[in-house]
């Protein structure tokens, strides 16, 4: 409050009002009173309401550049972070064909070891196969044929109920027990 | 002091038009911004879309998304052909510094021709291929040279896992994977897809411009073909195939395996020697032009004057055939065609499986005799021994019986004369003379397969009718598509058509299981199955008309089609071997491959022998031949009414046979 105050009047030129002069003093409100004649009246004045004080313009500017730059910055920063979130998908997208074509290829390669040439190929020469000069069936004797008919029913007679636990146990000479005797064993 | 008052005189001059100057600066700054507004009223208004559009093109790319070709699979899913993704380089020559150096070091990489390669690379365009689907080896070699303007792209291949296996069904597509041949040809739509498209904005050295345009047009995928071909027995078939090409010094062979039930094939096989092409040695129409028929052009047995080529190209192991013979080559069937005369003549009542015939071993049909393959006397035979001992002139007996019209009718209903319903490319309909086309001699050749062509399928579909109680199936191929999401599209089924009665058909299939008991098939008879087939052993045409070549050698094809079990077909096979040259008879040269085929099919699919048939060894007709050795009228005499039926059996059931 040691500055004084400027003040205009009407287009008159400032006058410097020093800093001790008394603070204005509330008039009782009367009837306006003309001016005496040949007094200069008093000019009004804007006061500053104590505590608060108004941002200069450069304070303002200074505010702005710093706001525009923490934007620009801001929109820097994200711009970066666009570009990298980008490279990295081009790089995923690039990783994502490149192993759907090596699963392709692995695809093609398993169905390349599954195939009949090959395999045939693996047989003869790796591991000496031999396919053999005659084939023989094995037939099923008659006694056979009808202890399994009598065991298991014939077709137009439908099928005929499990055998019990005791009869697979003692299972005559001639049935699968007999021919596969590991079959045998309890199970 | 002095001096420098005497300067500022000068100064004050300068000073003194300060308005001039400012407003020469202004207007020079006028002038600049104006010009600046002027390029840029030209840049934004005037030319501003072609300068977008240019902009556009440099940052804007659109790329084509191939879709994936469809992979064709074999009836259990294995792939047969499939497309894998191989690198293919490419050049932008605007961007090639030193074509020549460039071309030097890729030449040796690419096995091309080093001129060539600098010619393209030398070229004004801004792409040009320098090898497509390059082998991994060779496109990593390629990407590390680090040639300026020398790129890598990924293009799709169609690759075959099981080699050259059933290739001239399956076909071939072209580089830039559009179906050339076969299959691929034919289904090129389904397996193709729709591509697809991806807009994305990218900065020069081909980064994405992040926020730019993206805009992304999935492609669809083709979809998967699922075939009725069972690989491993393809393979089976092929290796049967080849290996009885060389041991007969055979041109070529053909197998086709089918589901009589279904109409399903599951193998079909064509392999020949490496000169041979399609139609080479044949008359392509498998026809005698003068539709004459020599003596005895079909036959089974022994041939009096038959000479088997002389084993000309010969040589090179047996390969597939790039064309799918079973249905594009036509041929003159000869004797397996008298299946179809017997059905016709037991539908139309003209005989029935116990009429006794006698039938002398040579007629006179207008200026031409034709002859059973042995010399032998009048015999009393009922069309089972007809057809077990391949008579022809018994079989042309029945067809004057018969005559053309409802020959020809029946030959149509039994699927000659017309495409299948497999509408495979190239696929031939055969050679049916219409009836009123027919020479004199028409109606001794045609009932006993020739003067007719047919290709192996058609001729297998018919033999699918006996197996199928009287019933054309049309056979097929495919059985269905498999789009993107793994759902499954089956394939129609063809059409299903009663040719003749069940009971007939039950005759006819009798009479072929005798032609494998007792008769000319023996070699395609199975342990502890009962077969139906019928041998055939036909003379070819040349070119130029007739049977003998330049040489006066007569060229053979053999034919053995059948199907087993007998009592409840379940496959049936039919097995063509081209030129044989160590035996010219169906009996030695199609029939055992026959037999090899089916016990592997019959394992293959774990099909049992019928419980009817009641193990090995029993057979599942009999009485009715020792019927036949009743009393028959005297033999006619040659010349003197031959051909109508005689007596009848009085025994068997005609429409029952025993079991």
């Amino acid at each position: 409050m040691s500055e004084p105050l400027r003040v205009r009047s009407g287009g008159a030129p400032a006058r410097r009002i020093p800093a001790t002069a008394a603070p204005p003093r509330r008039v009782p409100r009367e009837a306006p009173r003309a001016p005496a004649p040949g007094r200069p009246r008093t000019d009004l004045r804007v006061v500053e309401a104590p505590g608060r004080r108004r941002a200069s313009s450069s304070t303002w500017a200074v505010v702005g550049v710093i706001g525009v730059f923490i934007v620009l910055f801001g929109l820097a920063a994200f711009h970066t972070v666009l570009v990298q979130g980008q490279q990295r998908l081009d790089d995923i997208d690039r990783e994502v064909d490149a192993e759907q074509a090596r699963y392709e290829r692995q695809r093609l390669a398993a169905a390349q070891l599954e195939s009949p040439a090959r395999i045939v190929d693996a047989a003869v020469n790796e591991l000496g196969m031999v396919e053999p000069e005659t084939t023989t069936y094995l037939t099923p004797s008659g006694a056979i044929e009808a202890e399994v008919e009598t065991r298991v029913g014939t077709t137009s007679q439908g099928p005929a109920e499990p055998p019990a636990a005791s009869e697979q146990a003692t299972a005559p000479v001639g049935s699968w027990m007999t021919i596969k005797p590991y079959l045998d064993d309890g199970r | 002091m002095t001096a420098i008052a005497s300067k500022r005189p000068a100064r004050r001059r300068r000073a003194g038009h300060p308005r001039r100057r400012l407003l020469a600066i202004l207007t020079v700054f006028c002038l600049l911004f104006g010009s600046v507004v002027v390029r840029l009223a030209q840049l934004q208004i005037v030319g501003g879309e072609r300068y977008v559009a240019l902009g556009d093109s440099q940052r804007i790319r659109p790329v084509e998304l191939a879709a994936a070709r469809g992979a064709v699979f074999d009836r259990n899913g294995a792939e047969l052909a499939l497309s894998v993704p191989q690198r293919s380089a490419w050049a932008d020559p605007q961007l090639v510094v030193d074509a020549q150096a460039a071309a030097g070091d890729l030449a040796p990489v690419l096995s091309a021709d080093p001129t060539e390669l600098a010619a393209r690379l030398g070229s004004d365009a801004r792409f040009v291929y320098l090898g497509r689907q390059l082998p991994d080896a060779v496109a990593d070699r390629v990407e590390a040279l680090e040639l300026d303007g020398v790129f890598l792209l990924d293009e799709p291949k169609r690759f075959t896992p099981s080699g050259s296996l059933a290739q001239s069904v399956i076909g071939a597509v072209d580089v830039d994977n559009v179906g050339a041949s076969g299959l691929e040809h034919q289904y090129d739509d389904v397996l193709t897809g729709d591509p697809g498209q991806l807009v994305l904005e990218r900065d020069p050295e081909g980064r994405t411009i992040p926020a730019g345009d993206h805009e992304l047009t999935p492609a669809t995928p083709g979809d998967d073909l699922m075939l009725s071909i069972d690989r491993a027995l393809q393979f089976e078939a092929e290796r049967l195939v080849a290996s009885q090409i060389e041991s007969m010094g055979a041109k070529a062979g053909t197998i086709i395996v089918t589901n009589p039930q279904t109409g399903e094939v599951l193998a079909m096989a064509n392999l020949g020697r490496p000169s041979t092409g399609a139609g080479d040695g044949e008359d392509p129409d498998g026809e005698d032009p003068d539709g004459e028929a020599s003596n005895g052009e079909a036959s089974d047995g022994e041939d009096p004057d038959g000479e088997a080529s002389d084993g000309a190209d010969r040589n090179g192991a047996p390969e597939p055939t790039p064309d799918n013979r079973a249905v594009t080559v036509v041929y003159e069937p000869g004797s397996v065609n008298k299946v179809i005369t017997m059905a016709a003549a037991l539908e139309e009542g003209i005989t029935t499986p116990t009429s006794v015939w006698s039938v002398p071993d040579n007629i006179q049909i207008a200026d031409k005799r034709f002859t059973d393959s042995h010399p032998h006397p009048v015999e009393q035979w009922t069309p089972t021994d007809i057809m077990a001992m391949s008579s022809n002139v018994g079989t042309i007996m029945l067809g004057q019986q018969l005559g053309p019209e409802r020959i020809d009718n029946y030959l149509r209903r039994f699927g000659f004369g017309q495409r299948t319903a497999l509408g495979f490319p190239g696929e031939s309909p055969g050679i049916l003379l219409d009836p009123q086309d027919w020479s004199g001699t028409a109606i001794g050749s045609i009932p006993i397969g020739q003067t007719i062509a047919v290709t192996a399928m058609q001729m297998l579909a018919a033999y699918n009718v006996i197996a199928n109680g009287g019933v054309y199936v049309e056979p097929t191929l495919v059985l269905g598509t498999v789009d993107e999401n793994g759902v499954a599209d089956e394939a129609p089924r063809g059409e299903r058509r009663r040719v003749v009665s069940e009971d007939v058909a039950n005759q006819v299939r009798d009479m072929m299981v005798d032609v494998v008991d007792v008769g000319t098939g023996t070699a395609a008879a199975i342990d502890g199955y009962q077969v139906a087939g019928k041998t055939g052993t036909a003379r070819k045409s040349v070119a130029g008309g007739g049977y003998q070549d330049a040489d006066g050698n007569y060229h053979y094809v053999t034919t053995f089609a059948g199907f087993v079990p007998a009592e409840d077909p379940q496959l049936s096979i039919i097995v063509v071997i081209d030129e044989p040259t160590s035996s010219i008879f169906a009996s030695a040269a199609s029939a055992p491959v026959f037999a090899d085929l089916a016990r592997y099919a019959l394992r293959s699919f774990r099909i049992p022998p019928p419980a009817s048939t009641g193990g090995i060894g029993v057979p599942i007709r009999g009485g009715d031949r020792e019927e036949t050795a009743a009393p028959a009228p005297a033999p006619a005499q040659p010349g003197v009414e031959v051909g109508g039926p005689v007596a009848a059996a009085p025994r068997s059931p005609p429409t029952e046979p025993e079991r």
